[in-house]
């Protein structure tokens, strides 16, 4: 990471820490299980991250504007810290995150696998029609890449001039 | 004369020799020699007259028959007589329908309905000519309707029509295609195993993760107006 990038980060922390401490105090401690998931997150794309994070954040929610609209001190954000009801529903958001992240990924790949097997039996059921209607022969002209058609061509256009 | 002794197709060869040198001799055909025909004008009705007590799997045309059109008909059936001799039966069939097709039409024949129904009868191979089974089954519904306008011109239009056939080749070119990409897709949809098992799982996690922030985007707001208004 660029070392300035880290400069201005801990520069506006500790802004945040003068300013805005109670709210800073909360969010680091109601948003610890997204910090984990962070961590343990290896994957590219931070699916685990975003999805914890993101219901941790509805649960951290409430109790940040009961903050910023109500007393916003240190005091107030002790208090909520230690109330085992706000600690259940922050830490509770995030394990609805994990659960999402954990059980949706089993379903969609029984749906995709719905999908794929619903998909063979349409293509196989056009293989059928198009060989009840075209015959046996469109079997050994596929694997052939249709060149199968050509010797055919020239007899029937002798026919054809045969007729003219 | 030689160039006819030489050849072996029908038309051609011994009984061509023979037509050419004798112009009073009666078609040798075994169908209607009893018959004694000399003209050319009279060899339809006799053939048609034939199909009465004829072998039905037999042709009307043999070699005989054809050496005498080649011979008494002052018109090119050339490529008629070639089309007759090809190897393959259902060219050959079409062959023959269009040598008697084209004879009918240019001597202004009445109708021939023995001879059509004779022809109509050994048109399997040249029916089986066409890909679609649905042309097929059509053409088998149609032959009888022919049969009873005993012309074998109209018959000829049926079974050799060149749109038609364009139809079909193509029809079946296109069915060769579908089918050759359908197998494909089996053998991508049934060989991916785990890769296909590694996509879904990628799927679920990124649906979960925007489920989840999508979630958190409308509570927040709701949250937040509910709070300020």
């Amino acid at each position: 990471m660029n070392m300035r990038v880290v400069i201005w980060g801990l520069l506006i922390f500790a802004l945040l820490l003068i300013v805005a401490l109670p709210t800073v105090l909360l969010l680091a401690f109601g948003m610890l299980p997204a910090l984990v998931a962070m961590i343990i997150d290896r994957t590219e794309e931070r699916s685990a991250t975003f999805c914890v994070g993101g219901l941790n954040f509805c649960g951290v929610f409430p109790y940040l504007m009961d903050l910023w609209f109500g007393d916003h001190s240190l005091g107030q954000a002790i208090g909520q810290l230690t109330d085992v009801f706000v600690l259940a529903v922050m830490y509770g958001g995030a394990c609805m995150g994990w659960m999402l992240y954990l059980s949706l990924p089993p379903v969609i790949a029984s749906f995709i696998q719905v999908m794929s097997e619903r998909r063979l039996q349409q293509l196989r059921k056009t293989q059928r029609d198009i060989l009840d209607e075209w015959g046996d022969e469109v079997i050994t002209d596929a694997d052939l890449g249709g060149d199968g058609l050509a010797p055919s061509q020239p007899e029937e256009q002798n026919v054809a001039a045969a007729a003219a | 004369m030689k160039a006819w002794l030489s050849s072996k197709e029908a038309g051609q060869g011994l009984e061509r020799c023979l037509y050419e040198l004798n112009a009073g001799l009666a078609c040798q055909s075994p169908h209607i020699i009893e018959e004694g025909i000399i003209f050319i004008e009279d060899l339809l009705p006799a053939l048609d007259r034939a199909a009465n007590h004829a072998d039905a799997h037999t042709k009307p045309v043999d070699r005989h028959v054809a050496a005498f059109i080649a011979a008494r008909f002052n018109e090119d059936i050339l490529p008629h007589l070639r089309a007759f001799a090809a190897p393959k039966e259902g060219t050959a069939v079409i062959g023959m329908l269009s040598l008697l097709a084209f004879l009918q039409w240019k001597l202004k024949s009445d109708p021939v309905y023995g001879l059509t129904s004779w022809v109509g009868g050994l048109l399997g191979p040249a029916i089986n000519a066409y890909h679609s089974r649905t042309t097929r089954r059509e053409l088998e519904k149609e032959i009888p309707r022919l049969v009873r306008r005993g012309s074998l011109p109209d018959m000829f239009d049926l079974i050799d029509n060149a749109e038609k056939r364009a139809e079909d080749q193509d029809g079946y070119a296109e069915a060769v295609e579908e089918y050759s990409a359908c197998a494909n897709e089996i053998m991508d949809i049934e060989g991916s195993g785990n890769e296909l098992q590694e996509k879904a799982e990628r799927t679920g996690q990124r649906t979960a993760a925007t489920i989840s922030i999508i979630t958190t985007m409308i509570a927040v707001t709701i949250m937040f107006f509910s709070e300020i208004l």
